[in-house]
């Protein structure tokens, strides 16, 4: 069959876009998530919508699952292969943005397209999403990120990407072409997310399950034109936290973020060595069309920021907006260039205490066994709007995928790639991460970037799972659209 | 700009320009990257006394001049970035009193005293399909407090000099760095 497909999707993308080789198959099988799944069996590169509806039906006329994938960094095998026989969709060629209206306050992007572009785009018009993308926003394109779903710039204020759609272009299991929100009206067009039942919210986090992105509208806000920042150093991860919160629930901040001790140190070493010996910090930008109004944010933040710690030189937050989108080989590696897998989980602030308590206590049991492996911990967190977004880390020496090697600055990467492999660390890390994120789903964590990973399935009440499985068995009956994801199939 | 904000209109300056094939992104990444030692020119001589200082001919520039007093002031992400500190004659490598805004700097008026910025700042350019950032690279330094403005007009042009040198071949680095990605 695989043959057969090749040939015939061949025909559609032509040679140079249809990928059968060994080599790129493997590559279009891999995220962060270094567990090893299924290979897909062709890659394909479509660059338009007729190409893309062209492939799903072909895909569907012999059964074989169809992957659509971006950037590749989600790190719960979002985009890995969840059953033999699949076709990788790399949606990169998709790459245009359409439409910037700083009149409406909207634009209309490829699923291809980076975060940073996309900044780059509108930010030159005078407009900007509300989400402007995460860490890894060089790599990360639009529909990737709006599949997984993230939180990260502008989340303080404005919450996580789903929330700066307004409406999507979307092909579905045989081929038809679906618009939501105000973009379904024949007489309308994107400008607004609701418009009756809010059918774009059936496609957002959706690891791809129920269609292929292959048009997004954004909201867009007014450029802010005064960027200001505030740091503190606090004592400890409860304080670091509720600090967090309290600055989270005023909306005034664009981000509220905080780093422990091993995050603190990282970013000693790059040239912020005021942090040298501060244990925890909480980092804080506020954007505001002016700056009398930034500088009135800042003053009513300092105040809540000072009741939980000192202030210190603000210029981590600053340094990270300057390059937001260029912290990627510093996240995906440990600071020493160890291996990185964090999970994550979004909590009220009602169980914020509950969270810290769980997991350093997790930690302490688990302290001489990752003693004995070299294995580390980082906590970050940071406020989703009035939520508090929670990311720990594992980190130990192992070898570094090719994947994750092609992220890092060519120097880095040269010194890495001979890093041996880690086995025995590695199963040890995974089952740690495994325990603890069970641990924090306990305590009810939501997930964003559910892949195939997060035990999303698990989890919903019996009539919700029961709901979205009749949805996703009429939206797609053959279960082509990327089978294994949401544990719902 | 946001080097305007904080910047009087009288203070002395200089803008060195590089235009380089690449993104905005690549640019900024490769700036906060490049060790002394991989100036084209200086960097002979960073690497001559590497016995003396082996980290800091290592050590990324832009990580070595946070760690040595400046703090960033501004940002317009991947357009802009200000940095900035105060210092005492020509020297950047003593200590002294640090400022952490632009809210400090600006308002430090101690006699004897310079105020330092340095901003580089992105503009992407398109020519014959190819995709280009123009990088520039703004020194400005004005007396810190009243009175100190002689002496200061006297040290400007060997300050001037010497910012020159070090930002055209920063930019040099620059440009080889990116083109080597």
């Amino acid at each position: 069959m695989t043959d057969t497909l090749f040939e015939s999707l061949s025909s559609t993308l032509g040679s140079e876009y249809t990928h059968i080789d060994e080599d790129t198959r493997q590559y279009y099988s891999m995220d962060l998530s270094l567990e090893k799944r299924e290979t897909a069996a062709v890659v394909v590169q479509p660059s338009t919508l007729d190409e893309v509806v062209a492939v799903v039906r072909k895909a569907s006329e012999v059964g074989a699952p169809i992957v659509p994938r971006g950037g590749g960094m989600s790190y719960t095998h979002t985009f890995v292969p969840g059953s033999a026989g699949c076709v990788s969709m790399d949606m990169r060629r998709m790459n245009k943005i359409h439409d910037i209206s700083i009149e409406d306050l909207m634009v209309v992007a490829d699923p291809g397209v980076t975060w940073e572009e996309i900044y780059l785009a509108v930010s030159e018009q005078g407009g900007r999403t509300p989400y402007w993308g995460p860490l890894s926003g060089r790599f990360a394109t639009v529909g990737g990120t709006l599949s997984n779903n993230s939180s990260f710039f502008g989340s303080g204020r404005y919450g996580l990407a789903s929330e700066a759609v307004l409406g999507l272009e979307v092909v579905l299991s045989e081929g038809e072409v679906l618009h939501t929100g105000a973009w379904s009206h024949s007489r309308s067009g994107p400008f607004m997310r609701y418009h009756g039942p809010d059918l774009t919210g059936i496609f957002l986090g959706d690891a791809g399950t129920m269609g292929i992105k292959t048009k997004a509208a954004l909201q867009l806000v007014p450029l802010p034109e005064s960027t200001m920042a505030l740091s503190f150093s606090v004592p400890n991860f409860e304080i670091m936290n509720d600090c967090i919160l309290e600055i989270g629930r005023t909306e005034l901040a664009a981000e509220v973020y905080g780093f422990d001790p091993l995050y603190n140190g990282l970013f000693a070493e790059l040239g912020f060595s005021f942090l040298e010996g501060i244990p925890w910090t909480v980092f804080v930008t506020v954007d505001a069309p002016t700056d009398d109004l930034a500088e009135a944010s800042v003053a009513y933040l300092r105040e809540i920021g000072l009741r939980y710690g000192n202030e210190i030189d603000p210029s981590v937050p600053l340094a990270v907006r300057a390059d937001p989108f260029g912290s990627t080989p510093q996240v995906i590696t440990g600071p020493k260039g160890e291996l990185w897998i964090p999970l994550h989980g979004l909590f009220p602030r009602s169980k914020a205490k509950e969270v810290c308590e769980t997991t350093l206590k997790y930690f302490d049991d688990q302290a001489a066994q990752m003693a004995v492996h070299g294995i580390r911990t980082s906590l970050l967190t940071a406020a989703n709007g009035k939520d508090l977004l929670f990311e720990p880390s594992f980190y130990w020496s192992d070898s570094l995928e090719g994947f994750r090697l092609e992220k890092l600055e060519p120097e880095r990467a040269e010194k890495l790639k001979e890093v041996p492999e880690n086995l025995e660390a590695r199963e040890i890390a995974l089952g740690m991460r495994r325990e603890l994120t069970t641990l924090l789903d306990e305590i009810g964590a939501i997930h964003l970037q559910v892949g195939k990973w997060y035990e999303y399935g698990r989890w919903l009440e019996p009539e919700s799972l029961k709901f979205l499985k009749s949805l996703k068995d009429h939206i797609d009956p053959k279960n082509l659209f990327n089978p294994g994801s949401l544990g719902i199939n | 700009m946001q080097v305007d904000r904080i910047v009087p209109v009288d203070a002395r300056g200089r803008i060195d320009e590089a235009l380089i094939e690449g993104s905005a992104g690549e640019v900024f990444a490769a700036l906060q990257k490049i060790p002394p030692g991989e100036l084209p020119r200086l960097g002979v001589l960073f690497r001559y006394f590497q016995w003396a200082m082996p980290f800091l001919a290592d050590k990324p520039l832009y990580a070595q001049m946070l760690d040595s007093g400046f703090a960033v002031m501004g940002v317009i992400p991947l357009r802009e970035v200000v940095l900035g500190r105060i210092a005492q004659g020509l020297s950047l490598l003593s200590s002294f009193p640090r400022v952490k805004n632009r809210a400090e700097l600006i308002a430090h008026d101690e006699k004897g005293f310079l105020k330092v910025v340095l901003s580089f700042n992105l503009a992407k350019e398109e020519m014959n399909d190819k995709s280009y950032t123009r990088v520039g690279a703004t020194l400005k330094i004005w007396p810190s407090g009243h009175g100190s403005g002689f002496l200061f007009a006297l040290l400007w042009p060997l300050a001037s000099f010497a910012g020159g040198v070090f930002a055209r071949d920063w930019m040099r680095a620059l440009a080889r760095r990116v083109a080597n990605k």
